[in-house]
This record gives structure tokens, C-alpha cells and sequence, in this order.
């Protein structure tokens, strides 16, 4: 798995590449708790994702609490087919804000 | 006799003056005290090689100090002097001797015998010392050399395009003079080798090894046509001419070739192969008794002939069963033993619903249950069977992983690609990947503590039906049990109260996709099911 994070409008866009799953999902955290120190709004693209298990779900929501706990918030944009139906299959869809496009995700905290 | 460390308690000082004078001229150096709770004291600190007690002591007397002693030291010898001169009924010696470590010395004493008794004592103590480090030593380097044993013959599954080979090993003292092998000459061709060195533990398991790498060798020079008695011939030459003449093997060799179908086989005064034989739907002996030759080892100049070859045309689902006598002739409480006869009876029994991999295990789960539990030999089972290549055409196909994370992570991807190919179902496949990464990933973690090494192997069978897909993963991890009924679908995986959870979800996951999960252990194999509907 690869991170790749950059800032967009304001908010913190983490492209994860590759598997999340137990043997990596560790390094989305250790990330994600970087740079929440300065940040509390973040859109995961997962347009490069290609599998998440339960390690790598979790790993998500507890980045979702740590900023919700700051009133922040995780969006996730650009699930693939096989993630999607991972998402839909554990009902983890219902946890988070899903959009099918990067700018849409970004928008959706300006507005 | 080196320095010997004594410590005296008694309440009265001029019995410790008398000791340490008594003593003094001896190799004894004499520590004392005049309390029980500074005696506990300096026994935690020095490692003495003897106390000297009293019996009678205001406060913690000699008898209640030693117990309390014995949670620290339950080796130091404890010899009681007292004046107390013992009831008719003899209870302070009763008492005495409920320590095996504790002696008794009336006073007043006489100097010479409290001297040797102490030296005796002490040089008791010493030997005993020296023969459980000695058992110690050697227990380690047997542990050491099971473990080693274990890595030269293979994994309990052996995987290939063509073949699948099941094994229990289970040596009846630490290390075994059993072994087996498995050995690919050519595409679909295998040569194998089980064989049984006459006796067991630490002779029998060094004949095992030299044998292993032996014939490693004969097959490993290639400038021959390997046939089953000339390898025979080749071994018994090494046997008699280097291993000396103490031991024997009864062994069985064979050449598989599962591109025609054909077996030859030659058994050296081994157990006979057995076969299930799905024409006959039944197992059966294979040349009970008529061909074959003496045991490796018994005479240096026998000929293995080819005359005594046995040659075996099987079908794509017949199942070998290859055992050593250590395994039928395990016995009962009424010192019977279960006997050839009655053990394939009991692979009859199983052969008609099992796979072919989980029959060793189902045998040897088996036998304590119908009351043989006594084994006295090294026990072999090993079951051989063919993989047809039509079979992954018709949505059935194995995989093996070492238990390692990432491997797992590649096999579940393959597995994924495998049916979402041959059912264009990628929903489907994805729940297979999901069930197997989240289960396989708990098997790694904990079941095998993530131990990162090659073995133990663990195998996935997947089975395409029109209905639905069945997952069979058989692993060694240790036993574990959780809960199997599936999660209905209005049980919500995120509810309000564990909505942040970061893990824990994966079996609950495995629930919500599975219509049926079945999970049995024999022996120390993990049989775990699920049904996934299509």
C-alpha cells in the first residue's frame, strides 16, 4: 500500500494506493494521526484502492473519530467497484459520507 | 568434595557455638542465626548447600519454617537437630519424613556423624543436581533434533498441480525412526518412499536421518533410470555397508505417474498400500502379501528384483492410504491392538465423505474414540491423491499458503480471480475474498501466533456448485473457537454502541456473508467450512 497526501482547498486529501488490509493498515494510522495534529477535515480517494478488509475499515473509523471528537469529519471519495461492494456487503456506507468525485468530497466542506 | 555452605538456625546460642566449633575444622563454612525470620532472610540471600534447623523455636517453629522454605527452595536439603525424643507413635518422624529432603540428627550429636551426614547430604544433592542438568541437556538437544527431523520430512501437506499428499507424523518418544518422502522426477510423475526403522527414539531417528539424505542422493544422481527396486538395492547397499548391521528397515518405495494413471511399487516387508478404489467404491489391499522382498539391512547381498515390482492402474479419484505398523498397532486398555484389518475398515468407513487430506487426522482423532490410546511405536499415515486437471474446469481447485500475512493476502486475491472467472460473479467473489482474508488473517495472528515461519502449511479448497460456493481451509494453528451462526441481516456491524471499534469485526463479517459455517478439529487439524450462497 502507498499514501499519498496533499492539501486541497483547505483540506487534507489522502490518496491510499493499493491494499488496505491488516498488514498495512497500521501506516494509514501512524499517517493519518500526523496529520491530524494540524488538520480535522480529510477526503480519502480511494480511486486507487483496490481491497479493504475489517483491519482497514476499522483503521478508517477510528480516523473518523479521532477529528469527529475535534468536530471534524473523514469523507471518502471514488470507491472502486470491488471496495464499493466490501462497503456495501459490511454496511460501512453507513458510517460515512461516500461521493463519487474528489471535488464533490472537498466541496462538500466548504459549503 | 568442594566447599560446602551451611546455615544453622536455633533459637540458643550455645547451640550454634557448638556447631560452629564442631564444624570448624571441616570444609563447611558454618553461617547462623538465631531466628526463624532472619534464617528466611538469609536464605533468599545465599544459595546454601544445607540448613540445620531446630525444631523448637519461639515464634515460626522448624516445621513451619520449612514449608515456608520449600516455596523458594523445594531442593535444599533440611536436616533437624533437636533434643525431642520422638512418641510411641513415632509422629515427629512422621513429620520428618514428609519432606523427602529433611533428615533428622538427635543432640546432643556426635561431631563424626553429623559431619558425615552432612556430607553425605550435600554430595546427594550435588548428584541429583548434576543428573537433572544432565536430563535437562539432554532433553534440549532431543527438542532440538525433533525440530529438525520435523524439517526433513515434509510439511503435513504436500501441494502440487497434480498431487495432493496428507501426512500425520507423530513420533512416539520425542524424535522417530518413521520418515516418508515425496519427490518430483518429471511433469506428473513423483517417486515416494515410507519407510520404518526397526525400534525407535534416538538410534532409530539417527538411522531415519542418514536414510533421508541417502536417498536424497540416489535419486539426486541422475544418470540413471530410477526404478523402484534398483532403488532398493542401492539402499540396502549403503545400509549394511555404512550403517552397520544393528538395525533394519522395512520400507515401501513407488513411482506415481499421474499423466497415464500408473503406479509401481515395491514393498520391502512394509505394511501394505492400500487404495480406495471409487469402481469398487470400497478400500482395498494392494498385492496382499505375494510380492515384494526382505526388509533394507538384513542381508547385504539380496537382489531386489523387478519380478517383484507391482505395477497399478488407478482412476483420477482413487485415494493411496500408506501407514507404519506403529499406527495399527496401537493398543487398548486390555493390551489389544487394533490390528491392520481393523484400520482399513475405519478408512473405509471414512474415505466416502472426506477429502483426502483430512483422512489422516480423522484416523488418528479416531482411535483414542474406539479406546486404542496406548502407542508404543512411531505412527505414520499418509494419504496420495491425484489432482485431475478437469477438476479446476469444473470449479474445484486448491491453494496452500505459508502462514505469512502477505502470502495470505496474494492467495486471497487469487482465489478472488479464480471465481469471479469462472462464475462472472464478482459480488460472489469478493464475499469469498472477504471471508478467506478475514479468516485466514486470524488464523496467521492467533491461531499460529504469527509465528512467520514456512510450516506449518494451510490449505484452501474451493468447491463452485450451481447453488453456492463452499470454502474448506484446514490449518494447524491451536484451538480456538468462536461463534458460528450467521448474523441476521437486520444485526447492524456498525450499531450505535460500538460504531467506533477499530477491530473485532472480522468475524462478524464472515458471519453476515456465510449461509453455513462448520468448524470440527481432529488431532491437531482445524477443519473450518463455509457456505457462501450464489
Amino acid at each position: 500500500m502507498q499514501l499519498n497526501s496533499y492539501d486541497k482547498n483547505g483540506i487534507t486529501v489522502i490518496q491510499i494506493v493499493g491494499r488496505l488490509d491488516a498488514s498495512c493498515a497500521l501506516a494509514l494510522k501512524t499517517k493519518f494521526k500526523e496529520l491530524s495534529a494540524k488538520q480535522n477535515n480529510f477526503v480519502l480517494d480511494l480511486s486507487k484502492m483496490d481491497y479493504i478488509d475489517s483491519s482497514g475499515l476499522g483503521t478508517i473509523v477510528s480516523c473518523l473519530k479521532v477529528v469527529s471528537e475535534a468536530s471534524g469529519d473523514v469523507k471518502l471519495a471514488c470507491l472502486k467497484d470491488k471496495p464499493r461492494m466490501i462497503f456495501e456487503i459490511t454496511r460501512a456506507y453507513k458510517i460515512f459520507d461516500i461521493f463519487d468525485d474528489l471535488d464533490a468530497a472537498v466541496e462538500s466542506f466548504i459549503q | 568434595m568442594e566447599n560446602i555452605s551451611l546455615l544453622a538456625i536455633d533459637d540458643e546460642r550455645f547451640n550454634l557455638l557448638l556447631l560452629e566449633e564442631a564444624l570448624k575444622s571441616e570444609d563447611i563454612s558454618v553461617a547462623t542465626c538465631t531466628s526463624a525470620d532472619k534464617g528466611i532472610e538469609l536464605i533468599k540471600a545465599n544459595d546454601y548447600d544445607v540448613l540445620l534447623l531446630d525444631v523448637i523455636m519461639p515464634g515460626i517453629d522448624g516445621f513451619e519454617l520449612r514449608k515456608i522454605i520449600r516455596e523458594s527452595r523445594p531442593q535444599l536439603p533440611i536436616i533437624y537437630l533437636t533434643a525431642i525424643v520422638d512418641t510411641i507413635d513415632n509422629s515427629l518422624i512422621e513429620k520428618i519424613s514428609q519432606d523427602k529432603l529433611t533428615y533428622y540428627m538427635r543432640k546432643p550429636f556426635v561431631r563424626d556423624e553429623l559431619v558425615k551426614m552432612i556430607r553425605n547430604t550435600v554430595a546427594k544433592r550435588r548428584s541429583e543436581e548434576q543428573t537433572r542438568e544432565l536430563y535437562t541437556g539432554i532433553m534440549e538437544d532431543l527438542a532440538l533434533a525433533a525440530e529438525v527431523q520435523r524439517l526433513l520430512i515434509p510439511d503435513w501437506v504436500i501441494l502440487n498441480d497434480d498431487v495432493i499428499v496428507s501426512s500425520i507424523y507423530e513420533p512416539s518418544q520425542k524424535i522417530s525412526g518413521d520418515m516418508f518422502d515425496m519427490i518430483r522426477l518429471a511433469s506428473g510423475k513423483y517417486f515416494f518412499f515410507i519407510g520404518d526403522i526397526a525400534g525407535h527414539g534416538v538410534q532409530a531417528a539417527l538411522y531415519m536421518s542418514a536414510i533421508q539424505s541417502v536417498l536424497k542422493m540416489i535419486i539426486g544422481m541422475g544418470n540413471w533410470e530410477i526404478t523402484t527396486h534398483e532403488v532398493l538395492n542401492r539402499l540396502n547397499w549403503v545400509f549394511c555397508t555404512e550403517l552397520g548391521q544393528e538395525k533394519y528397515m522395512t520400507c515401501m518405495v513407488g513411482i506415481f505417474d499421474f499423466t497415464t494413471n500408473e503406479l509401481e511399487f515395491f514393498n520391502a516387508g512394509h505394511p501394505n498400500l492400500a487404495v480406495y478404489n471409487p469402481a469398487k467404491d470400497a478400500v482395498e489391499l494392494l498385492n496382499p502379501g505375494v510380492k515384494g522382498g526382505i526388509p533394507v539391512g538384513w542381508d547385504k547381498y539380496y537382489e531386489y528384483n523387478k519380478e517383484d515390482v507391482i505395477q497399478y492402474k488407478f482412476s483420477d479419484d482413487s485415494i493411496f492410504f500408506m501407514t507404519t505398523d506403529g499406527t495399527f498397532e496401537i493398543s487398548n486398555s486390555n493390551d489389544q491392538m487394533l490390528g491392520f484389518e481393523k484400520m482399513i475398515q475405519l478408512l473405509d468407513s471414512l474415505v466416502h465423505d472426506q477429502d483426502a487430506a483430512v483422512i489422516p487426522y480423522r484416523v488418528r482423532e479416531a482411535l483414542p474414540q474406539m479406546g486404542y490410546s496406548v502407542a508404543t511405536d512411531d505412527m505414520t499415515i499418509i494419504t496420495v491423491k491425484k489432482i485431475a486437471q478437469e477438476q479446476e474446469k469444473h470449479g474445484h481447485k486448491y491453494w496452500m499458503t505459508h502462514p505469512m500475512v502477505q502470502e495470505v493476502n496474494k492467495l486471497c486475491a487469487d482465489c478472488e480471480k479464480y471465481i469471479a472467472d469462472y462464475t462472472g460473479n464478482t459480488e460472489l467473489s469478493v464475499k469469498v475474498e472477504l471471508i478467506l482474508g478475514e479468516f485466514l488473517n486470524n488464523v496467521v495472528m492467533h491461531g499460529l501466533e504469527n509465528n512467520q515461519q514456512s510450516r506449518p502449511g494451510i490449505l484452501v479448497q474451493i468447491k463452485i456448485s450451481d447453488n453456492d460456493v463452499i470454502v474448506k481451509i484446514l490449518d494447524k494453528g491451536k484451538k480456538w473457537s468462536f461463534n458460528t451462526s450467521p448474523v441476521p441481516p437486520s444485526e447492524d456491524i456498525w450499531n450505535k454502541d460500538e460504531q467506533f471499534a477499530t477491530s473485532g469485526r472480522g468475524m462478524t463479517i464472515i458471519r453476515t456473508i456465510a449461509s453455513e459455517i462448520s468448524r470440527n478439529r481432529y488431532k491437531d487439524l482445524n477443519e473450518t467450512v463455509f457456505k457462501i450462497r450464489r
